[in-house]
């Protein structure tokens, strides 16, 4: 008998645009002990599908339209409010994908973990903070006494995750939902949390219901998977057959997707051009604190770093949070002034420009965000987003203008009837693209993209790296990659720089560095990638 | 592949009516409370201006005889004590509060969401520096502030209006700078800067429009807040004084005469009530239209 057996769900939200089925008559089960990943990409329904075990889905707008969830011999959606919430934190615990949001900035680490207990059980709050030591013991947390004291901003965000599978292990559950729990981890604290849970649930015999986009992550823990597409699932059986002989064509594309060798070769760097930027000795100091009545305490999050780049290359910056690796590009931006050090671009110094020709400099040196959400303006059509660029750097009359513009969209892979839109009006890919010809208006010569594609669904994230090779390709384009993604590093770099505490500790050919790693951090970050 | 032509017809097609602010108007156009609520003000505000040539009796004429009646044929809304009919006393009344409503917000909108925007944007000294003056100003007490403008500058309303503007911008500045601070973040903003855009069109474009919303609703709490100011410091007799009249002083007035004769409060307060009403009811609207995400446009 399966712990837990989803039967013919269906999930219906009622929308201003009418019904929007995001779940569509799935079935699945989970046996104790055993670790199943739902894995999709973003909308196809494998957040909502097992929010509504616990009951977390709104309803209205939510509505489970047919189904069941047989959790030990209980339908789920027919239980009072009084029962779900007994098994709810009791039986099924729950682990969130931001460690930084999940956790109450309010409260102690201690009373967060032990109030799920005392809620459910009539135990003393002497035994339930022991408890609590055991709990936090056994994540992994060292001298456990004294942290329970302390808030979750003294915790780093491997530390938060770690707290929050310690509290979701309190009441000893039989089925651990865990929904993106590392997507917001770094790779190396993302291998120690997996390894965590697989002890954990050798341990105490736990089923583990694993939400997540990324495949590798699959292959590495789950026993079996189900792919979910479009509120589908289009595919399920144990890992090991659905890598080996995957049977629809949908999970055949999301593999096809993940990035796992070097790009073609057709698009590589063939190292004879001449050199476009040069970093030498850049050291970048941050001043905390500062007001006008308190002293001011120095940073250096950028540490005598040298690197240069050619044009038409790409160079990967690859690094944990923290690292400096943004601090470095904003400040080749010189939205952060350097405090030593020089930036040469085509044979200009940028770090001792006046305003005037560094806004004329600017056209050269653009940026690509992360975020494609937060990257545009939301109060500016697509037109305005692309005309302003144009209208600061180039002297085009009106009908130029529409024609660079509507030129734009079409490069970037985008239709030019839909340059009204809004940018809430496209998917997180288009806003991408529209970002991408936003640096393209004024044809720079390097573009620094911060982790472009960190945030894109992996088909997605395919598209996009293939559009910065085509326009490498087509206008030599210098590229300064930041990722903490090595197999997108690995795809689309010719050099990468790997930086740790704000220094550059390994500089060279990519693949040189992933077959050949020198340096003992590098070796760890390698180690640490889920592979397929 | 789409051919050159075409394409630039659908770009004429696209690019027209699609600002910002023609968008919002379009959107505000299908908001029919809103729409109700902006010819609702644009009504009392030509009302306000014809109101000298069009006012039935004159606004300080007394007749004792006819003191305090109640609504007739003659005069729709009654007297006063004094037998001044109150439909002018209304609509003369209306010009003052409409004109302190706006005028003041103005002036508090202008320089609150601009040195809140400024001090927010640039940061750091500059920003402490601005807001230490804010809470100094916050500190001073509002009511000598103003006795002491009107003993040097004489008594008038002009004046009346500006301090009470110079009063008001000090929580808008707080208000736009706590929006700034959080959108100076957005990488929309680090992209502008990337692109070459000076400080000044960062704030204009990016920054303010996209601060909208808080600005209104505390532009649509302001207005009525002014006219009660300004009824109050009517009745300390440090604005407008009897006969003039405003739609506060009148309130204050009916209050006092509520158990004999209500129509002098129900009137006056009719009128600053469906005023209020209407500006609510415009500035949700506003709020809406100004916002892309809101509706589809």
């Amino acid at each position: 008998m399966a712990l837990l057996s989803v039967k013919d769900l269906s999930i219906n939200f009622h929308t201003r645009d009418g019904i929007v089925n995001a779940v569509n008559h799935i079935n699945y089960e989970i046996n104790a002990g055993e670790t199943v990943a739902i894995v999709g990409e973003s909308g196809s329904g494998k957040s909502v599908s097992c929010y509504s075990l616990l009951g977390l889905v709104p309803t209205p707008p939510g509505e489970i339209a047919s189904g069941k969830a047989i959790f030990d011999g209980k339908d789920l959606f027919q239980c009072s409010k009084a029962e779900l919430q007994n098994i709810r934190g009791n039986r099924i615990a729950m682990i969130f994908q931001d460690p930084m949001t999940s956790l109450n900035p309010y409260l102690t680490i201690g009373s967060q973990l032990t109030e799920a207990l005392q809620n459910h059980s009539n135990i003393s709050k002497k035994d339930a903070q022991l408890k609590a030591i055991d709990a936090l013991t056994e994540v992994g947390i060292s001298d456990a006494q004294q942290r329970l004291k302390q808030y979750p901003h003294e915790f780093s965000g491997g530390m938060r995750q770690r707290v929050m599978i310690a509290m979701a292990l309190m009441t000893e559950p039989d089925l651990l939902i865990a929904d993106e729990p590392t997507t917001a981890l770094d790779v190396t604290i993302q291998a120690q949390i997996f390894e965590l849970l697989s002890v954990l649930q050798k341990k105490r015999n736990i089923a583990i219901l694993f939400v997540t986009h990324d495949l590798a992550v699959v292959a590495q823990i789950a026993d079996r998977v189900l792919v979910m597409n479009k509120g589908e699932i289009v595919e399920q059986g144990h890992t090991i057959d659905i890598f080996n002989t995957t049977q629809h064509d949908y999970t055949r594309k999301l593999l096809a997707a993940i990035p796992s060798c070097a790009k073609p070769a057709e698009y590589g760097f063939n190292g004879k051009s001449e050199e476009i930027l040069s970093i030498t000795n850049l050291t970048i100091q941050y001043s905390i604190g500062g007001g006008l009545f308190s002293e001011k305490q120095t940073l250096n999050a950028v540490n005598n770093v040298s690197l240069n780049l050619h044009k038409g290359e790409i160079v990967g910056l690859v690094g944990e949070s923290g690292c400096g690796k943004s601090t470095l590009s904003k400040t080749i931006l010189q939205l952060v002034k350097a405090t030593s050090g020089s930036i040469i671009l085509e044979g200009k110094e940028l770090t001792t420009l006046n305003k005037k020709a560094l806004k004329h400099t600017r056209k050269d040196l653009q940026i690509i965000f992360q975020d494609p959400y937060s990257s545009l303006n939301p109060r500016m059509s697509v037109y305005d987003s692309l005309l302003e660029p144009l209208t600061l750097h180039s002297s085009l009359n009106k009908a130029e203008l529409n024609q660079r513009i509507t030129d734009l969209m079409q490069e970037v892979g985008l239709s030019p009837s839909d340059i009204r839109k809004y940018p809430h009006e496209f998917s997180g890919g288009q806003r991408q693209r529209i970002a991408i010809a936003r640096a393209l208006a004024v044809a720079p010569k390097v573009i620094i993209a911060d982790e472009p594609v960190s945030a894109l669904d992996v088909t997605i994230q395919a598209q996009i790296m293939q559009l910065l090779l085509n326009l490498v390709k087509k206008y030599q384009l210098s590229i300064i990659f930041v990722s903490h993604d090595l197999s997108v590093i690995r795809y689309l770099c010719d050099r990468t720089a790997v930086m740790n505490a704000g220094k550059i500790i390994e500089l060279g050919a990519t693949e040189d560095i992933f077959n050949n790693p020198k340096h003992e951090y590098t070796k760890k970050l390698i180690r640490a990638i889920p592979s397929l | 592949m789409i051919s050159q032509p075409h394409n630039a017809q659908l770009l004429e097609q696209a690019v027209q009516g699609r600002s910002l602010w023609q968008d919002a108007i379009n959107r505000l156009r299908q908001n029919k409370l809103a729409m109700t609520g902006l010819w609702f003000l644009l009504f009392i505000s030509v009302i306000g201006l014809l109101t000298p040539f069009i006012a039935p009796y004159s606004y300080d004429g007394q007749n004792l005889d006819i003191g305090a009646t109640k609504p007739s044929l003659a005069h729709w809304l009654g007297t006063d004590t004094f037998g001044r009919d109150m439909l002018t006393r209304i609509m003369y009344g209306g010009r003052v509060s409409l004109a302190v409503g706006f005028i003041a917000t103005s002036v508090a909108l202008l320089i609150g969401v601009l040195w809140g925007a400024v001090a927010g944007y640039i940061g750091g000294k500059t920003d402490a520096v601005m807001m230490r003056i804010v809470d100094i100003l916050y500190a001073l007490p509002f009511m000598i502030f103003i006795i002491l403008l009107m003993v040097v500058f004489g008594r008038s309303i002009l004046l009346l209006f500006l301090a009470i503007g110079c009063v008001e911008w000090l929580t808008m500045a707080r208000i736009v700078r706590g929006q700034v601070l959080t959108l100076r973040q957005q990488e929309f903003v680090d992209a502008a800067v990337v692109m070459g855009l000076s400080p000044w069109q960062i704030i204009t474009r990016h920054i303010i429009p996209n601060a909208l919303g808080p600005i209104i609703v505390y532009v649509t709490l302001t207005i009525p807040s002014v006219m009660l100011l300004e009824a109050f410091l009517s009745f300390l007799g440090l604005g407008i004084q009897p006969p003039e009249s405003s739609w506060g002083l009148l309130i204050s007035y009916g209050v006092e005469t509520m158990e004999e004769y209500p129509w002098l409060l129900i009137f006056p307060g009719l009128a600053l009530s469906l005023t209020l009403f209407a500006l609510n009811f415009l500035g949700d609207g506003l709020r809406d239209a100004l916002d892309p995400r809101s509706s589809k446009g």
